[in-house]
């Protein structure tokens, strides 16, 4: 009884010392960190609200320059899904007091969290001054403001510049919107297709057909210099490569080859081209020097190995091949050298495409009867699949290495027995997939890097 | 008679060695018993966290009409929207050629616009049903279950009852869990994070504010200033950090009212870990 008290105080005196050094301890804490630290971890993804009101104009062949601007810009940074539009119904400031100040308590009520104010003003040459500031809604201060001179017929690309100068400020990366796209361009019914090289702005405007359609053309990739497209074509049916020449409209053949050259791809200085030869069978990789001529054989072997695509540095090349049993993504050295084996999912991997950014290769994937376009770093890891479809294919990466661009083939007409090729856009998250308006069916992408 | 005796005590000693040997079967099997348990020592360094949790824990039943939107059972002893109190005349335009940066007009008018205010509610419900299916999307892994692209700890963490409340007496001045917590759910709402950008998972931000006594952010300074000037990423990531921080949804912060000394300074990490 007596040693039971006993061992009850000394543990009400444990009791009170922890109790002690406790509260103790909450109040030296307590001192020692007067500030709160927050760790936020989890967020939204959602698009940034940016007004965009008509840029400003005197007179109202200005004024009416400015709302085009203004459209363009919008629809450009709507596009990229990392921007939302406001309703122009709802901008309280009209554009002229704009120009003065703008009054951000109208515009965080709008929630606007970038506001675009900008001016057109004829200039007595003929040309246009077309200028524009980013503000910071929330922090109440300009982020950037530019100006830029043109000959009015170049609005619309002056619109995608002030896009991409808006694109690069908020997001700290380049813009892509001052770019085109080279496509194949579809007519025809499906057994008898007529193929056509074509060009159009990132945005499906100013569409030209490059080629008659009397050859069928494949697989176009620009050059990184900008001039030049290099393609596939079956003339006189004899699939060749060829390179295009863009501003002169002339074509020659690369190389000269007694058999069948494909899938060709500049390097990224512009001065080499690399593609497949196939010789019994078999294809193997090679690059010619586009001035020199000088060829050199990259991989040997009898397995099919192509679809080649030099990072942006030059330095490693990924490419397809079958060599493992099964066709796979490869990467080696650009001499041909230190081959790994990349992709280990299931299913049939192609057409690797290098980002320009550098950091992931893209891919199409095949598996049970279904198509896909994914992503993956350099050396295999992180795979995800972005999008998928009963055919989907060609994927071509954005400049800055945030878009990626692929033809899709839908079933359509009656019975389900017409097929419709249309180009489509996706943000490297797998967010935002979106139609790439085109007149014709198109397939086979391919993005220009951003123009000079 | 001998011989019994004998045998007594041969069997005695047969039992007690027996018995011994059993003993030991058991200590070799068992281990030594612990005659003397002492008590747990208070000296062993058991990690623990001091969660306080505010006394009025049952008072949900109201917030629960308000969940979509954490900060505003806190903001409703201010004004919804902050601060703009004095209406001032616009200060004269500065003017400026255009490729100059310009000096931003400190305050401007007090808001005119009362009927957009009203779409405010509406939309703030969204963010919370984006920010399950926001991280980086795998469609050959949606697929199956669409709904579990989540894991359910962050599921968890967004349904916690919103129960703490600025109001309710405080334990001490330190900033209960749940109320830090609240404040931590209000700036997920909105902070747009970096997704996507090159080496997102390096873009961690270190934001410290100083609040005003309204509990509106008075001063947001991005730690890495170094940084911020040379690399084009981070300062894209830190400005959107500094929105979140300036963001009109998020403003009063949610933070209790009577405890203004804990929480005048402020320092917010912003890290996108959770969602790459």
């Amino acid at each position: 009884m007596k040693h039971h008290t006993g061992s009850s105080l000394i543990l009400r005196g444990r009791f009170v010392a922890t109790l002690l050094s406790l509260i103790l301890s909450v109040f030296w804490c307590a001192g020692a960190h007067a500030d709160i630290k927050v760790d936020i971890t989890i967020g939204v993804v959602e698009p940034i609200p940016i007004a965009i009101p008509s840029f400003y104009g005197s007179s109202a062949n200005d004024a009416q320059y400015g709302r085009n601007i203004a459209e363009v810009v919008n629809s450009d940074l709507v596009r990229s899904g990392l921007f939302s539009a406001i309703d122009p119904h709802s901008f309280v400031q009209d554009a002229d007091s704009l120009l003065v100040a703008p009054h951000f308590a109208d515009w965080r009520v709008l929630n606007a969290q970038g506001l675009v104010v900008g001016k057109v003003e004829a200039q007595p040459d003929g040309r246009l001054k077309v200028e524009f500031r980013l503000w910071d809604v929330f922090g109440e201060q300009q982020m950037t403001g530019l100006a830029y001179f043109t000959v009015p017929n170049n609005w619309r690309r002056v619109a995608h510049i002030v896009a991409d100068a808006i694109y690069k400020r908020i997001t700290g990366e380049d813009g892509y919107f001052d770019t085109r796209i080279v496509y194949i361009s579809e007519t025809g019914p499906g057994t008898n297709k007529v193929k056509r090289l074509a060009i159009m702005d990132q945005d499906g405007e100013n569409n030209h057909v490059l080629s008659d359609g009397r050859a069928i053309v494949l697989t176009p990739r620009f050059s990184p210099t900008m001039q030049e497209i290099t393609y596939m074509a079956y003339y006189n049916n004899r699939p060749r490569v060829y390179l295009f020449n863009i501003d002169t409209g002339r074509q020659d053949v690369l190389g000269d080859f007694a058999n069948m050259t494909f899938a060709p791809r500049f390097s990224p200085d512009g001065n080499r081209v690399i593609f497949s030869l196939s010789e019994q069978g078999n294809s193997n990789i090679y690059t010619m020097d586009i001035r020199t001529h000088h060829i050199q054989q990259l991989t040997t072997g009898n397995a099919i190995s192509t679809g080649p695509c030099y990072s942006p540095d030059g330095q490693n090349i990924t490419f397809e091949s079958d060599r493992g049993g099964s066709q796979q993504i490869y990467t080696m050295r650009a001499n041909g050298s230190d081959v790994q084996r990349i992709s280990f999912g299931e299913g049939n991997y192609g057409t690797p495409v290098w980002s320009p950014r550098g950091d992931l290769i893209a891919f199409t994937k095949l598996h049970q009867g279904h198509f896909y376009i994914g992503v993956m770093r350099p050396d295999g890891s992180g795979e995800r699949e972005l999008t998928e479809a009963y055919h989907v294919e060609g994927p071509t990466w954005a400049p800055n290495g945030r878009v990626l661009m692929y033809f899709k083939e839908l079933v359509s007409g009656p019975g389900g027995r017409d097929r419709e090729t249309k180009l489509y856009s996706i943000d490297l998250t797998g967010y935002n997939e979106r139609v790439v308006p085109t007149p014709t069916d198109a397939s086979d992408p391919a993005w220009s890097p951003l123009l000079p | 008679m001998k011989t019994t005796t004998q045998n007594d005590s041969f069997n005695k000693s047969l039992i007690a060695s027996g018995g011994l040997h059993f003993l030991l079967i058991l200590f070799m099997y068992y281990g030594l018993p612990i005659l003397f348990k002492p008590l747990p020592s208070h000296h062993d360094p058991v990690p623990f966290e001091i969660v306080e949790i505010a006394d009025l824990t049952n008072t949900r039943i109201k917030d629960r009409e308000e969940e979509p939107k954490p900060p505003q059972p806190v903001a409703k002893p201010s004004p919804p929207i902050p601060a703009q109190p004095t209406p001032q005349p616009p200060q004269p335009p500065t003017k400026a050629a255009p490729p100059k940066e310009v000096a931003p007009l400190e305050k401007v008018e007090a808001l005119k616009v009362k009927p957009v205010e009203k779409n405010k509610p509406q939309e703030a419900p969204k963010p919370q049903q984006d920010l399950l299916a926001s991280v980086l999307k795998n469609v050959a892994k949606l697929k199956p279950p669409e709904q579990k692209a989540t894991p359910d700890t962050k599921a968890n963490a967004q349904q916690t009852p919103q129960e703490a409340k600025s109001m309710a007496p405080a334990l001490s001045n330190r900033l209960t869990i749940t109320e830090e917590d609240l404040l931590r759910r209000q700036m997920q709402q909105c902070w747009n994070m970096p997704i996507g950008a090159r080496d997102a998972q390096k873009l961690i931000v270190e934001v410290i504010i100083d609040v005003n006594q309204d509990r509106t952010v008075q001063h947001a300074e991005v730690v890495d200033q170094a940084r911020m000037m040379s690399d084009s990423f981070f300062r894209a990531a830190a400005e959107a950090a500094l929105r979140a921080l300036r963001n009109p949804q998020c403003s009063p912060l949610a933070l209790p009212a009577d405890k203004y000394e804990q929480w005048k300074r402020i320092d917010f990490t912003f890290d996108p870990r959770d969602m790459l």
